[in-house]
């Protein structure tokens, strides 16, 4: 086996590793289809499973073949006992959406401060906020669940918005001071020679240079804030409830609605994978905060 | 993060205005960092704060009594709670299994799709999608594929020959589906990063090595894996944390059963404080359980710090 | 890729409300146009709710918004509304048991009864005063139901058993039955870990004789009235504590194959499709094979009150739903929610529940209507022990840590039955838990 990198100039070059090249090539297929397909299979089970009738869901042996129907998301959507999970999703963008923008501005501004100045406890500040990201919820839902029900906010989307921010913050402010800091500083000094305040100078001219970064950052605060479901789920009932919610109130051992559920959790999954396909190239970059590029 | 080289102050401002560019600067570093820091003041260190507090009662949710000062005796009752011991074992057996498993297979993949052979790169795309699907949604479906009676990996294991497993009801066999779970949505995001690794590997070090004339596997062994260890700590850290505190798939498909062999320590703080609302031994275990977590950050940020100077 | 997503929500949006509006177009009935809120347990007469959903909106003209939960999860979510300024709910379930520590939540329905002229006479005695605390009533009953023992008489005949009367009865007959054909078990019950293990411990010890805690003896058993801070000391460790406990154990002997698992739904449905030759029931999910045309059990079924232990007398548990509100609801929403409650609760839906899978009758008028004992012969033999005064609450005495003392007996008794614990061990282990909860909270 090759180790360390195969370039494609190596091979521009003519330099073939061996005559063994080959097999190892169709090896390399083997594995990684038999692991993507791994990883894509219980996708597609959610999908065939929401599509299912009652009796195919159940089936043994399990149905490959069937007919599919849209009963159970028409059910999910529309009836199942009164409460459609319209108003779940409703939810979940709203916060989803709200909480991203703010901790994008948030952090935006407060990425271009530790990029751009130095005060003092700037390197222990910086990374108590990395820390953050570490937060487990479990953990500070019991002294958030006090302080929210005394500030009289449970069931408001204001106090998940404000926690998802929190939750998120970290992220943004992590890669975004990575991406301030590549900026060529001449670009800057130039604007404050011509009187440019600094506060404009942020807004002008750096904010806009860093737009690819901007845009990881929103969607994987979007794709926290819309997983998020132990907060969700403690502090909210029925009016700022989302889908995470919904589906935590599935049980095995009553209705056994697999279908809705289902149909549900593809609603939930479907625009995350739409938007994530779109975003691969600063992910890696993203999801371990700037240390591997 | 240089100071000098950001500090662009010192480089040839024209001196008259030096004082009021100070005075704006100290008010532009004010107005753009309070806001974020303000939020994570109130929303994380705040709790931490309040949750020592709690701890410190006698403290049931919807209760007559009013909370009662109770002094150490929370953390005591831990101490002597075989309940509390056996979901630190399982935290433990669950971390150790699910994130040994991810980095062994996230690794060896890394090299396997390291390569420039057509159709990997939309393959390895794809395969990043169980990562960033709702962790919830994972449970629900692997809830369904693990049941006993029409689920799909009691079909396959039919098929090879065995019989019918209770896979979630059964001891030991919860836990691992559970493991597998997670070995699951993860390995994907562990190979991302090993591949980024990879890829981001300096050729000239591999150049000269091959000059030397080092085997395969003396490369593999004295360059490779030395220049990949921080992303392996990186990772390392990153799992560990996150499988530590991870509640939905034992939500999912076992809550906590059967008799304990799934209670995580998240699951154990879970039912104390919000389906018994015993809120003040909850607190309890939360600090304990942070100051863990805080341990494992501080690691981690000395990883990111020993980085930053060498790049 | 923005505008598609506000096209999908506003499409989303507009679905929602139109289905509003249609529900809420016709004028009149209950509701008359405005929306209700339910939150709710899967229990029989709630999943009948689900079922026939749509035609109670048309009757009530408005929409229903019926939250069913999982037990476990309706308990957390009634104790965090409470806590909300508002309620999110205008109607909650309440479990008989549960209204001790439900009564700081719970608004006071004497001052509704009397406005509006309630008549409680049709109500089960038993069923109305278990739903009061302190003189208050704080709830109405909806689906409140003995748990009683449901066996084959076919199969009795065959064997040539009588209907069992004491524990040891109960034992013999399960011998005899095991396995005497394919896939037959003698017993089921509720085994699995938690809630469902704890609930049948002190249930059948209540059989043997005894309640969970030190309550003041009546002749008939023993009064919740006016419960004190000494009355709170566990009982387990007792003669009728360990008794229990050996009777649970030598049940595992003849019960079917995942017994540790079993609960309410899964007891039931064993027994229907033929896999048991007894089960302990609560009365209302007989109609899972008294209403199946395909079921085994159905038509062979006899129901006695819960066998007991010797020296005790024969009572069954009584326990169940009942409707109540919030004491947090909006005040401007309390007269709509009371409406609904009356309409719920009323003589022709509660014979509309037992055509759809309920098989629960509180009131005498619908007990003794021919057509809901054709669909549901298990009616009028509870109608029976109720007027005989077999049904108690005292098994389950409404204190707020009635929740907790169920949690300590579901897991080490799971214990015990999965053979980790003696019976002496499990009892006196049980004991000492509770005991520490007790003193923790303060009672002595």
């Amino acid at each position: 086996m090759t180790v360390g990198l195969v370039r494609n100039k190596d091979l521009k070059a003519g330099i073939r590793r061996s005559a063994a090249a080959w097999p190892i090539g169709t090896l390399r297929y083997l594995v990684a289809a038999i692991f993507t397909g791994f990883c894509l299979f219980p996708l597609y089970v959610i999908l065939t499973t929401a599509l299912k009738t009652e009796t195919a869901i159940f089936a043994w042996p399990p149905v490959w073949n069937f007919r599919p129907t849209l009963q159970s998301f028409y059910n999910a959507l529309f009836v199942f006992g009164g409460r459609s999970a319209i108003s779940y999703l409703i939810n979940s963008v709203i916060i989803s959406a709200v909480s991203t923008f703010l901790a994008v501005v948030l952090g935006a501004m407060a990425a271009y401060g530790f990029a751009r100045f130095s005060f003092a406890g700037k390197r222990h500040l910086a990374f108590w906020i990395l820390s953050t990201r570490f937060a487990p919820p479990v953990a500070f839902i019991v002294p958030i669940y006090l302080m929210v029900q005394k500030a009289g906010m449970l069931d408001s989307h204001i106090a998940l918005i404000l926690i998802y921010t929190a939750m998120n913050l970290s992220l943004v402010i992590w890669i975004l001071r990575g991406f301030f800091s590549e900026i060529p500083i001449e670009i800057e000094e130039a604007a404050l020679v011509d009187g440019y305040s600094r506060l404009q100078i942020f807004w002008r001219v750096a904010l806009p240079l860093v737009r690819p970064g901007i845009v990881s950052t929103a969607i994987l605060s979007a794709i926290f804030s819309w997983n998020e479901f132990l907060y969700a789920m403690v502090l909210t009932q029925s009016k700022a409830a989302t889908l995470p919610v919904y589906l935590a109130g599935f049980s095995n051992s009553m209705g056994l609605a697999w279908g809705e559920y289902m149909a549900v959790g593809t609603m939930a999954v479907l625009p995350i994978l739409v938007f994530t396909f779109a975003l691969q190239k600063h992910l890696v970059r993203g999801l371990t905060f700037g240390a591997v590029k | 993060m240089e100071a000098s080289r950001t500090d662009y102050f010192s480089l040839g401002e024209p001196k008259p205005d030096s004082m009021k560019l100070a005075v704006e600067r100290r008010r532009a570093t004010w107005l753009l960092i309070a806001p974020a820091f303000a939020v994570l003041l109130g929303l994380n260190l705040f709790p931490i704060v309040y949750a020592l507090y709690i701890s410190c009662h006698y403290w049931m949710l919807a209760r007559p009594q009013p909370p009662r000062f109770a002094g150490l005796s929370n953390y005591q009752e831990l101490f002597f709670d075989a309940r509390f011991r056996n979901s630190v074992l399982v935290s433990l057996k669950f971390i150790v299994l699910a994130v040994g498993i991810e980095m062994l297979l996230g690794f060896g993949l890394a090299f396997v799709f390291n390569t420039r052979l057509r159709g990997m790169a939309t393959l390895r795309k794809l395969t990043l999608l169980p990562s960033l699907v709702m962790p919830l949604v994972v449970g629900l479906v692997w809830f369904y594929m693990f049941n006993e009676n029409f689920g799909i990996v009691n079909w396959f294991w039919v098929m090879l020959g065995g019989t019918r497993v209770p896979f979630l009801t059964q001891g030991a066999l919860a836990l691992l589906s559970i493991v597998a779970t997670d070995v699951w949505q993860w390995t994907p995001f562990v190979m991302l990063v090993f591949f980024a690794a990879l890829q981001a590997l300096p050729e000239y070090v591999y150049e000269a090595a091959r000059i030397d004339g080092l085997s395969g596997s003396q490369i593999f062994f004295r360059v490779t894996l030395p220049l990949l260890r921080p992303a392996i700590l990186i990772v390392l850290i990153i799992r560990a944390v996150d499988a530590l505190r991870s509640l939905e798939l034992v939500f999912m498909m076992t809550k906590g059963g059967p008799a304990g062999d799934t209670e995580v320590l998240p699951w154990y703080l879970y039912t104390t404080g919000f389906m018994s609302l015993d809120l003040g031994y909850a607190a309890a275990m939360a600090v304990l359980m942070l100051a863990l977590v805080t341990i494992l950050s501080q690691l981690f940020v000395r990883q990111l710090e020993s980085r930053e100077v060498t790049s | 890729m923005l505008s598609l997503a506000l096209a999908g929500v506003t499409i989303g949006f507009t679905t929602l409300n139109a289905h509003a509006a249609a529900a809420a177009g016709q004028a009149g009935g209950v509701l008359d146009g405005q929306t209700i809120r339910i939150l709710a347990i899967g229990d029989p007469v709630f999943q009948v709710m689900q079922k026939i959903h749509d035609d109670m909106e048309k009757m009530a003209g408005g929409k229903i918004e019926l939250d069913v939960r999982p037990f476990d999860v309706l308990h957390q979510q009634v104790l965090l509304n409470a806590q909300n300024p508002t309620s999110s709910y205008d109607i909650i379930a309440i479990d008989l048991p549960q209204f001790g520590e439900y009564k700081s939540f719970l608004l006071d329905l004497n001052p509704l009864i009397k406005e509006t002229g309630f008549d409680a006479t049709d109500f089960h005695q038993a069923a109305w005063t278990g739903a009061q605390v302190g003189g208050k009533q704080l709830g109405i009953p909806i689906q409140p139901h003995p748990e009683i023992l449901a066996y084959r008489k076919d199969l009795f005949e065959e064997a040539g058993l009588q209907p069992p009367v004491t524990t040891d009865d109960v034992l013999a007959a399960a011998k005899k039955l095991h396995n005497s054909k394919p896939g037959l078990a003698g017993i089921a019950w509720n085994a699995a870990r938690g809630t469902p293990l704890g609930q049948t411990f002190i249930q059948v010890m209540g059989s043997f004789g005894q309640a969970p805690i030190d309550l003041p003896r009546t002749d008939h058993g023993f009064s919740i009235d006016n419960i004190k801070p000494e009355n709170m000391k566990p009982m387990i460790d007792t003669p009728a504590g360990l008794a229990t406990a050996k009777y649970l154990k030598a049940l595992m002997d003849y019960s079917p194959p995942g017994i540790l698992n079993m609960a309410w739904d899964e007891r039931v449905r064993v027994f229907a499709q033929g896999g048991a030759a007894m089960t302990y029931i609560w009365s209302g999910r007989s109609a899972i094979y008294e209403l199946d045309p395909q079921a085994p059990a159905r038509g062979k079924v006899g129901y006695v009150v819960h066998p007991h232990g010797p020296n005790a007398a024969p009572v069954s548990p009584l326990g169940g739903w009942s409707l109540g509100i919030p004491s947090n609801l909006d005040k401007s929403r309390i007269p709509l929610a009371w409406k609904v409650i009356t309409w719920l609760t009323s003589p022709e839906m509660m014979k509309e529940y037992t055509k759809y899978g309920d098989c629960v009758s509180p009131r005498h008028s619908v007990s003794q209507d021919p057509e809901v004992v054709m669909h549901c012969p298990v009616v009028p033999v509870v109608d029976e022990m109720a007027s005989k005064g077999e049904l108690a609450d005292w098994q389950r005495p409404p204190v707020p840590e009635l929740q907790q003392i169920v949690d300590v007996l579901g897991s080490v008794m799971h214990e015990m039955l999965a053979g980790k614990r003696t019976p002496e061990d499990a009892v006196k282990e049980s004991q000492q838990q509770i005991d520490h909860i007790m003193r923790k909270a303060g009672y002595y």
